[in-house]
């Protein structure tokens, strides 16, 4: 018995161990890619690094690490993302919670399933071989700047926003629905104006979520928004994002210069990890209201 | 309620401006509803069905200096009556082969066949010493015959034949009237493309205007029946089109009318010329004249030649890509081994990251007290989960390459996806064990078994279609992924060797395909075949949940 016992703590012990795997994962990768990227700051200022736009890495003479231009570009790419993604998103989602069928719910639910599945590669190169030439034929230049950056980013983000917004809809309660429609109000009426707010919680941090997603997409946005290091002038600018500069670079970046990389993963890791307290903060919130 | 609408619009009552408005605010909010639900849709149809269309099509245009086609005899006005063949192994994979290649084959200048067919075979080259020797070399070679250093000769057909059957990468030649002997060997006669067309220099590079930059074997065609009168009508400049033929009984023009023509002849209009010093001097002299002539003799009256595109739609993903090693960069071959990476790291991410999940899963569900350290680990999965994966690469990079110092291989990268992949699995085991009925804990308590035993034989079986769902869609996770890996797994396309050494997964190949422009037909197959593998998991999450639901009721 006594033995059976000590067996049963020591299988508990192990299993919280695994389960500490995760956090334990977040507190290294906190502590190692602040470990290698903050030495950065022992050359160049806090200030000069985020808010100049002076990337000149390589060079001996005069060296230049600021970031700036990057986190405009990534501002402007998942603002992009956003402004489309965030519509067809959630109207989707809404079609999906209150209107579809059970044989077309099933089926576009599949649809988001694999719109999830598909590896962000076979995105950016679907980008780079239909979408471009079609943006060159209608805006000129390359064809691969911050709108082609934003369309692609925005399919791969309306996974995440159509199934959150969707469960956060379907799971506003019953009787504010048929409150609304016993009122007299039209559906539609309902939707917008109880449905919705009701769910406004799930869908924010839907968004939210999303948000972190755009932001952090590396690989498709490497192969479509162009890749130039420059302060970004227009939607039609070729425009390099935080996550573009530190995987474009990291291949055959040495030194300092591979310093600086890590640093801009701080910056990226820092807002991301800002998000997700922000969703948790939300999601709290909505449960504590609900 | 539509009947009750029209029965009142029929007794005389009207909507109200306002109800109307509402109404119409109903129908426009629905449509744009179903509008966004129709481009979700049809957003992944396109994506899908262009790739996998292009993955399985290739359509590729490529510019040659000959015709399209070709015939299989090669003859020359003096040997009218006894022409020769040129034969390959059957193995080679091709039907018709241009006369600049027959020449670098057979003097030594290609010596595998990687440039030809795409087959990584050395060349091996056979001639004969007999009577159709002479022939040959003057319709190949365009100046000093030259054959290759490693050439077998043999004296007869036959021997020829023989050999070039039971040599891998064997070509040959032999006499037309040994043709028969072909019919029950493992050799093949190819189809020689031979004819070049030219054209004026002002055709080329006019003096202001659009100049042609290349023509297609259909409008070469029009232009020889004289559908065609001016360059203008093909986005040419502004010049007559004169075309200059031989004389109707010579060889080149018949074998011209047969492969490009069929049955229809070139009219008379056409200028007449007796031999190539004369089709020289009427393309100088005349802007915008045109005639054909065998590659060799144009390139010896220095011709101008205009390319001719041949488009090639042929099968791109087949049996072939998938079981070959690639070569050159991927360039050709394809992509055994880089599936074989694939399949190892995800096997390899899985026997790792598996039962610590599912452990992490059943600890979250069945031991741990609803407490601070639980609502920690919880948000530790949930935050694990939204790390962008170039953030988990490049921890990978620091932990493995830099302080552990194993490289950029096999185990760095399958460590890297382990800790990314973790949280897709813990949520989904999660779910999985959460839905058993409370009941079956409790008649296993009741029948004396103790947590662990209950957990192990009654909770965890009775939630293994939710974990298979959870690990399937990891796979699909690890088969995606591209960022973590570009720096912790290295980019080698051969097979790895051991768990240390670069190894190189589709998703990899795919972008390295793009950016360092390869092959964007191979790109096409790989993405074919990614996504062929999404499809699949996505069936099979589906069953298994169709399943789970049935289980549960």
């Amino acid at each position: 018995m006594k033995r059976r016992k000590l067996f049963e703590g020591a299988v508990e012990r192990l299993l919280f161990v695994c389960a500490m795997v995760s956090i334990l994962t977040i507190v290294f990768i906190t502590i190692f890619i602040f470990m290698t990227g903050l030495p950065l700051f022992e050359e160049v200022s806090v200030t000069e690094f985020l808010f100049s736009d002076r990337w000149r890495p390589t060079d001996d003479l005069n060296p230049g690490f600021g970031i700036w231009a990057f986190i405009v570009a990534s501002i402007l790419v998942t603002l992009g993302a956003l402004a489309i993604g965030v519509p067809v998103g959630l109207a989707s989602a809404i079609y999906l919670a209150e209107l579809a069928g059970e044989r077309s719910s099933r089926f576009l639910k599949s649809v988001v399933e694999i719109l999830a599945g598909i590896p962000s590669v076979v995105y950016g190169f679907f980008g780079t071989v239909l979408l471009a030439p079609i943006n060159r034929m209608l805006f000129g230049g390359t064809g691969f700047n911050i709108l082609l950056a934003s369309v692609i980013l925005a399919i791969m983000i309306l996974p995440t926003i159509i199934s959150l917004s969707e469960v956060s809809i379907k799971s506003v309660p019953k009787e504010l629905k048929a409150a609304s429609l016993a009122l007299g109000a039209s559906h539609w009426q309902t939707i917008v104006r109880v449905i919705l707010p009701a769910a406004s919680s799930g869908i924010i941090a839907a968004v939210i979520l999303g948000t972190g997603r755009a932001v952090g997409e590396t690989m498709a946005v490497l192969m479509v928004a162009g890749n130039a290091p420059m302060m970004p002038e227009a939607v039609t600018s070729m425009v390099r994002t935080l996550t573009m500069s530190i995987a474009g670079d990291m291949g055959y970046a040495a030194g300092i210069h591979r310093t600086a990389l890590f640093t801009t993963s701080i910056v990226l890791f820092v807002f991301v990890m800002g998000l997700n307290v922000v969703i948790k903060v939300i999601t709290r919130k909505g449960r504590v209201k609900a | 309620m539509k009947q009750e609408e029209k029965s009142l619009k029929k007794a005389g009552f009207t909507l109200s401006p306002h109800t109307r408005r509402v109404k119409f605010a109903e129908i426009t909010a629905k449509l744009a509803l179903w509008i966004a639900a129709g481009i979700t849709m049809g957003t992944l149809f396109v994506i899908v069905g262009y790739i996998l269309f292009r993955g399985f099509v290739s359509d590729l245009s490529i510019q040659y200096e000959v015709l399209p086609e070709g015939s299989k005899v090669i003859t020359n006005e003096e040997y009218a009556d006894n022409g020769l063949l040129v034969i390959v192994n059957r193995d080679i994979r091709i039907k018709d082969i241009t006369i600049l290649e027959v020449t670098d084959l057979f003097s030594g200048e290609l010596d595998n066949w990687g440039g030809v067919s795409e087959q990584d075979i050395d060349v091996r080259v056979f001639a004969q010493n007999g009577n159709i020797r002479d022939l040959f070399e003057r319709a190949v070679f365009p100046d000093t015959p030259q054959f290759s250093e490693d050439t077998v000769f043999a004296d007869t057909d036959r021997q020829i034949i023989e050999a070039v059957s039971n040599t891998s990468g064997g070509i040959g030649f032999i006499s037309e009237a040994s043709a028969e002997y072909l019919n029950d060997s493992d050799s093949k006669s190819l189809k020689i493309r031979r004819i070049s067309v030219a054209v004026n220099s002002e055709v080329l590079r006019p003096p202001n205007g659009m100049r042609i930059r290349y023509l297609t074997g259909e409008q070469i065609k029009s232009i020889f029946i004289g559908t065609y009168k001016n360059w203008s009508e093909l986005g040419g400049a502004d010049l007559p089109i004169l075309t200059a033929v031989f004389s109707e009984n010579s060889l080149i023009r018949s074998e011209f009318e047969e492969i490009l023509l069929g049955d229809i002849r070139i009219p008379d209009t056409a200028e007449v010329v007796d031999n190539h010093d004369a089709l020289a001097q009427f393309l100088v002299q005349n802007p915008g004249s045109i005639g054909f002539a065998y590659y060799n003799d144009a390139i010896a009256h220095d011709l101008e030649i205009v390319n001719i595109e041949r488009r090639v739609i042929e099968l791109n993903l087949d049996t072939a890509f998938i079981l070959e090693e690639p070569r050159r960069a991927g360039r050709v071959g394809g992509i055994s081994t880089i599936i074989l990476n694939t399949l190892f790291m995800i096997f390899l991410t899985l026997v790792l990251s598996a039962p610590i999940g599912v452990a992490a899963a059943v600890y979250l569900t069945e031991y741990a007290q609803q407490n601070r350290i639980n609502e920690i680990l919880r948000f530790g999965t949930e935050t694990l989960a939204g790390i962008p994966s170039i953030i988990f690469g490049l921890f990978g990079f620091i932990l493995f390459v830099m302080y552990l110092d194993i490289g950029a291989g096999l185990l760095s990268g399958t460590l890297t996806i382990t800790f990314m992949i973790l949280p897709t699995i813990i949520r989904a085991s999660e779910e999985a064990i959460k839905s058993i009925p409370q009941s079956m804990r409790e008649s296993s308590f009741a029948l004396g078994a103790t947590k662990w035993q209950t957990v192990t034989r009654v909770v965890v079986p009775a939630a293994v279609p939710g974990i298979m769902t959870g690990l399937i869609l990891a796979i699909g996770r690890a088969v995606g992924e591209t960022a973590a890996l570009l720096f912790t797994m290295g980019s080698d396309y051969r097979l790895a060797r051991d768990f240390l050494s670069s190894a190189r997964v589709m998703s990899v190949h795919l972008y390295i395909l793009v950016r360092e422009g390869i092959s964007f037909e191979r790109a096409f197959a790989t993405g074919t075949i990614l996504i062929i593998i999404i499809l699949l998991i996505n069936f099979a999450t589906n069953k298994l949940i169709g399943r789970m639901a049935r289980m549960h009721g």
